[in-house]
């Protein structure tokens, strides 16, 4: 290589190098920092719209199913000491009660959310819920009648449906949620006996709830659990799959959860962010889109093919309680469930 | 001995600062050495559990390494610019995350298609022996380089069955330190197995995190610890036989087989569908042309922001692995690797809980504990290619550098000739670096690029398309890092 176009290269790399370390630290402007684990492509489009009317720059880090929900729950856990997070916005409730509970988040102001019933609430003023998600069954059309649709979460176990049955991993995400709620609502024994039902049938178990979802799609099971958003994403691109809502459990509603986390940086800017999230234009906006979310307010409106609170009669329940009772669902799942 | 020590701990600064104390602290705070009343069962089952994801990460290995015997047995017998492009193929299936293949799949055909043939452990197995056998063609074909000059005009010699024969016999030697390598590689791997639905240790260790019950999450990592690192040292410990290394050559040391590229045509078909179904996942509608050109720019930018700390990272990887492979210390070697077979959140999680309050703020905006921990992730990497890149160097030469002070004679003499394999290994730890998620999800700085991490929240919400020209963005880096390495074999010198 000649001398001329030693330099070229070096002059090139110089500039490169010069632009990634300029791009290394952040601009002086009011900025706030969230950790979200809902839809990046619906919550990204949300978070615009408020730098866009507040001026005040988001830095977002979103989750991915990659690592398991281990990701930002833990993120946060491990920045206690000196946190950069602002506002946690967790797309299922029960990891954000855990953080609660462990001092993780400061309590809101007075009148953040208005609108919305104290059910889907910290008592103590943490974290509020907004645009819940409900867990259905995915069923495979072809396979199975209207009446032959699961009602219940028992009716998995039924032997009619002898491995034709799949869940996500039961450890992560809103299965390990259910679960939870599940062991709060049936009982550890009673609770215990469904795994073992469940495992006697031969379900099947899958990385995530899409794959749960895809397993249905296939024709592989017939009754997939998993949540509202994930059938109406593949129903928006066409495919032919149906729901049911397991009325005799209850339906169980999965709120967003939004929250400022203690001793954040930007508390100012984190507290103008939260208010503007739980108004009532962000959980339409969430409602209209793909993820199908379900308003907590009834006053907010419902696409024809959107779902409301109306509609169901969702299961009551003790988010603190079901939290404390994650761990031992999930151990007595693994054990019964996935040992080998 | 103490000179000895002390050029130890220099290379091992890294990984002791990015691993070890972290971990040990992290692991103390975390009530790793209280035991509860559960422990004795939870003992029990969970190593069934290790031991389970041993014997399928094992086979796995053994049949990612016959395969990879296969490509690189074939791949000395062809000749010609196809070469490189069937090198390429070969490592597509490596460089591009499956799952994102899975997805262009659905979104191209349709998901009722999408019916998985195997499931289960068969399946789990397959898959990450399709997936791992190129890295075993590209350590045999390391490994054959070290081989003397004459060995390998001798073999043209021969007729063309005798000299396949020949050859595969000549690697022979190396199968088991490759499967020793590859297994190391894939035990912290939960992505596959949990697609087949088969449960493995890191799928463990994360879902403990999950609950906040970090304490077990430890103990699983130290029984895997404690039952890999014996295998681990008795494979560093094979002979190294560097007199009979007297020239570096290219590893086209076969004759030429007429049926040679066709075989691997065949093989790399599958490669070559499945990046066409990427291209046309990927291919946008006229209304997506702007989105897709706007999408594509900012894919190249992030990769083109990251580029330079990926390759700082691997680079200083790399060459923390060579010197401590150039020094001789066996056991620097085996601590590097460690970090490798652990899941990343683990040790990830650690520096971020040990550093981040006692790090400077302006430090908090750099992705440093980040860098440090990818570095630690290519332990394995570091040490593998720094053990082929000492033995590759002839034994005249070795003698001869023995007569220079030592400091001149590695750095002026000695690294110079390890460059050919540390220059592509250094292109392999960038295309890692680059596809890292679980350290970057827990480290990066709010709003550091990550195309991996993007890669993987459009996957998981379905975005294919967006999901399919990422992942083509991917490819053609990975591609040009093959060509990179196809490149320096080809020169040999």
């Amino acid at each position: 290589m000649d001398m001329k176009r030693r330099w070229l290269w070096g002059s090139a790399l110089l500039v490169w190098f010069l632009i990634w370390l300029n791009s290394q630290f952040p601009s002086d402007s009011r900025s706030v920092t969230i950790y979200c684990s809902h839809d990046r492509s619906h919550s990204q489009r949300i978070l615009d719209r408020f730098e866009q009317e507040t001026g005040i720059v988001v830095d977002a880090v979103f989750d991915t199913e990659a690592t398991k929900t281990v990701g930002l729950t833990e993120r946060i856990r491990s920045e206690q000491v000196r946190p950069r997070c602002d506002v946690h916005w967790s797309n299922e409730p029960l990891r954000a009660v855990l953080l609660a509970q462990d001092g993780h988040y400061e309590i809101l102001p007075e009148g953040v959310g208005p609108g919305i019933d104290s059910r889907w609430r910290d008592e103590a003023g943490r974290w509020c819920g907004f645009a819940a998600r409900a867990r259905v069954v995915a069923i495979h059309p072809e396979s199975l009648s209207s009446s032959e649709i699961p009602r219940s979460v028992e009716a998995l176990a039924d032997p009619k449906l002898l491995g034709k049955v799949v869940m996500a991993d039961p450890r992560f995400g809103t299965t390990g949620s259910h679960l939870a709620i599940l062991r709060t609502t049936l009982g550890p024994q009673r609770f215990r006996e469904l795994l073992q039902g469940w495992k006697a049938n031969r379900m099947q178990i899958v990385s995530s709830n899409s794959s749960s979802r895809d397993r249905v799609l296939s024709g592989e099971a017939w009754v997939g659990l998993t949540d509202t958003d994930d059938v109406e994403v593949v129903r928006r691109r066409g495919a032919s799959i149906g729901e049911g809502f397991l009325p005799e459990d209850g339906v169980i509603l999965l709120p967003n959860v939004v929250a400022v986390v203690k001793g954040c940086p930007h508390p100012e800017e984190a507290v103008q962010l939260v208010r503007w999230l739980l108004r009532e234009e962000v959980e339409e906006w969430l409602a209209s889109s793909s993820s199908r979310q379900i308003p907590l307010r009834n006053e907010v409106p419902v696409d024809a093919s959107g779902l409301s609170l109306s509609q169901f009669e969702p299961l009551e329940i003790d988010w603190s309680a079901a939290a404390d009772q994650l761990d031992d669902a999930v151990r007595e799942a693994e054990r019964i469930l996935l040992n080998p | 001995m103490k000179n000895r020590a002390v050029w130890m701990f220099y290379p091992m600064l890294p990984v002791l600062i990015g691993f070890y104390i972290p971990i040990i602290l992290v692991a103390i705070e975390d009530g790793f050495f209280s035991s509860g009343p559960e422990t004795s069962f939870v003992a029990i089952a969970d190593l069934l559990l290790v031991l389970s994801t041993i014997r399928m990460v094992a086979v796995a290995a053994l049949l990612a390494t016959l395969v990879g015997l296969v490509d690189a047995v074939l791949m000395a017998g062809t000749r010609g610019p196809l070469r490189g492009l069937i090198l390429i193929l070969l490592l597509a299936s490596f460089l591009i995350p499956p799952a994102a293949l899975a997805s262009a799949f659905q979104a191209c055909i349709g998901a009722s298609t999408l019916r998985a043939t195997v499931r289960d452990e068969i399946g789990a197995i397959l898959m990450l022996a399709l997936r791992w056998a190129p890295v075993a063609a590209a350590i045999l074909l390391a490994a054959a380089s070290m081989w003397p000059l004459a060995q390998e005009r001798a073999l043209r010699s021969l007729p063309p069955g005798v000299a396949l024969v020949t050859r595969l016999r000549g690697l022979r030697p190396s199968l088991l330190r490759c499967v020793g390598l590859l297994l190391l590689l894939m035990l912290p791997a939960a992505e596959l197995p949990s697609y087949a639905g088969v449960e493995t240790v890191s799928q463990r260790i994360l879902a403990r995190l999950t609950v906040g019950d970090a304490a077990e999450g430890w103990r699983l990592a130290m029984l895997m610890v404690t039952l890999v690192v014996p295998a681990l040292y008795l494979l560093s410990s094979s002979s190294n036989d560097p007199e009979r290394a007297t020239r570096r050559h290219p590893v086209d040391g076969l004759p030429a087989l007429r049926w040679a590229n066709g075989f691997l045509w065949l093989r790399v078909l599958p490669a070559a569908a499945l990046l066409l179904v990427l291209l046309y996942t990927a291919w946008p509608q006229a209304s997506e042309i702007a989105i897709a050109g706007e999408e594509l720019i900012d894919a190249v930018a992030s990769i083109g922001l990251e580029l330079p700390r990926a390759l700082i990272a691997s680079t200083l990887a790399i060459l923390c692995g060579w010197r401590l492979a150039d020094g001789g210390h066996r056991i620097g070697l085996l601590l590097l690797c460690l970090p490798t077979m652990l899941p990343g959140s683990l040790g990830a999680i650690a520096v971020a809980r040990i550093y981040r309050p006692i790090l400077p703020l302006w430090l908090d905006d750099l992705p440093f504990l980040l860098t440090v921990t990818q570095m630690c992730k290519l332990g394995a990497l570091a040490a593998a290619c720094g053990f082929v890149a000492t033995c590759v160097l002839p034994a005249s030469e070795r003698v001869a550098a023995q007569l220079l002070p030592p400091t001149r004679a590695r750095w002026r003499i000695r690294l110079p000739r390890a460059l050919p394999v540390l220059i592509p290994a250094v292109g392999i730890g960038v295309a890692l670096v680059l596809g890292e998620v679980e350290a970057t999800l827990l480290l990066a700085p709010p709003g550091h690029p990550s195309t991996s991490l993007e890669l993987h929240q459009m996957m998981h919400f379905r975005n294919d398309e967006q999901a399919a020209r990422l992942a083509l963005v991917l490819a053609i880096l990975g591609a040009t890092m093959a060509g990179l390495v196809g490149r320096y074999w080809k020169r040999g010198d």
